[in-house]
């Protein structure tokens, strides 16, 4: 079973899950919003990922749900090959404001047959999401934000996202050991997004 | 001719040999019960309707609904009916979207939402058709579940009946609902019925089962075999394909067995 996806075969198991809804539901379309790796891999940012996280549908609908492991079975993927762990993640930690305005913009769109269209989440939003995800102990994150290679700014507006639903002292100090490790001054930020 | 149209070929002559033991005088061999298996009058239904053409079905079919209705569990033909998944409710609908279906009783058209009022010359048609029907008497003779429902009243208790007059059924209440398409609280108190009746053992067996049948030819099982036999062969992907194949099961479904060469399904 492969763990690891690059771009070609991300878009190859898409191939297959529209294909599976083309047949299963011929009268329906569906859309994805990708964050993470697989937004990153999609738009060459990164070389592989290993699955695909979903922002919306927040819920996956029944049709979905079960393409998802019709081909899970059909190409030996992992069963949550596409899930929606990032959504729930900040469904349960959502700022009370809500989600800053930039989670609605998108980087670009993909059309898979006629009925899947694939949309990558806006680049601010990505930078946001990996900090959010990312811990001292585990680098995926790092390195991933590392690649996107984010200016000042967009780190700092990262930092008041990530803090703005989680500013613990805890997640203080794991955000000062991650951006040391890019390079950044944690320190520098704090005051700034305070602001 | 693709694989498709030789498997809907195929079952279409299966479907006819199962309706000359309903009655339909086809010109193909009947399905014999005592050794191919029970035919579930509602699951054969469905799967003429998924494939039905505009032959001589579809003057025949109607004629026996009319003249068979009360034998007929609608309760448990809306039950499959619902449960299809939009395309295939797609493709029965416009199979039954035929003049002669106008004919057949309110109670059927409503389980299908049929609307058309059939004219004169398909009423005259169906009434000749009417007069080439076998018997009740002699349907009665050839399928177990039409005599149990004469015996015991048109429903899920009589059709409970038939199944376990199948040999080492070995299902609990669960399965037995869901191959009758019905809920399980009502196959539960009719087995408990039964068992307090020592008709059944604790094992849901039959006490004295005499001339025992070898199995399901046609159930509900057979449908969702069907609908999945046709998305496959839709497939352009092998690994899809495949995949389709390996969720069918032949267990309650022989006609299945009978559809397809091993060497299609790779079973």
């Amino acid at each position: 079973m492969p763990t690891d996806f690059n771009k070609t075969q991300i878009l190859e198991n898409l191939e297959v899950l529209s294909e599976w809804l083309r047949v299963k539901y011929p009268d329906d379309t569906f859309e994805l919003l990708v964050v993470g790796g697989a937004a990153m891999a999609l738009d060459e940012l990164k070389g592989q990922t290993r699955d695909i996280d979903l922002l919306l549908p927040e819920i996956l609908p029944a049709a979905l749900k079960e393409g998802i492991a019709h081909v899970s079975r059909a190409k030996r993927l992992p069963p949550e090959w596409i899930n929606t762990n990032a959504a729930n993640i900040l469904k349960k930690l959502k700022p009370t404001k809500g989600l800053p305005e930039y989670f609605n913009e998108i980087s670009r769109t993909i059309g898979i047959g006629n009925n899947l269209k694939i949309t990558l989440i806006g680049r601010q939003a990505l930078i946001g999401m990996k900090l959010l995800a990312s811990t001292p102990s585990y680098t995926k994150h790092t390195d991933d934000i590392r690649s996107l290679n984010p200016r000042k700014e967009e780190i700092e507006e990262a930092v008041r996202f990530v803090l703005s639903i989680d500013n613990v002292e805890l997640r203080k100090e794991d955000l000062r050991i991650v951006l040391n490790a890019i390079g950044l001054d944690f320190d520098e930020f704090i005051g700034n997004s305070k602001r | 001719m693709n694989l498709l149209e030789t498997v809907k070929d195929r079952a279409r002559f299966i479907i006819r040999s199962a309706w000359v033991t309903m009655g339909i005088p086809f010109d193909v061999p009947m399905v014999n019960e005592k050794r191919e298996g029970i035919i579930d009058v509602e699951a054969l239904f469905m799967a003429t309707f998924l494939f039905m053409e505009q032959d001589r079905m579809v003057t025949d079919l109607p004629a026996w609904i009319i003249r068979f209705k009360d034998i007929i569990n609608h309760q448990k033909l809306k039950s499959m009916f619902k449960s299809c998944s939009e395309k295939h409710k797609g493709t029965i609908l416009k199979n039954l979207n035929h003049d002669p279906f106008g004919a057949t009783p309110e109670s059927f058209k409503r389980v299908f939402g049929l609307k058309n009022i059939s004219t004169k010359e398909s009423v005259q048609t169906i009434e000749r058709r009417s007069l080439k029907l076998n018997s009740l008497n002699h349907v009665a003779q050839t399928s177990v579940m039409i005599r149990n429902r004469l015996l015991y009243g048109t429903g899920f208790r009589a059709d409970l009946i038939s199944i376990t007059q199948i040999k080492n059924i070995k299902m609990n209440g669960k399965q037995l609902a869901t191959l009758l398409c019905t809920a399980d609280s009502t196959i539960s108190r009719i087995l408990n019925d039964l068992r307090s009746c020592k008709f059944l053992d604790q094992d849901n067996e039959r006490i004295k089962l005499i001339d025992p049948y070898p199995g399901m030819f046609l159930s509900s099982r057979t449908i969702l075999n069907l609908y999945e036999i046709i998305d496959a062969e839709e497939f352009r992907s092998e690994e899809l394909k495949n995949e389709a194949y390996e969720n069918i099961s032949f267990k309650n479904d022989r006609f299945c067995m009978q559809l397809l060469p091993s060497s299609t399904s790779g079973l």
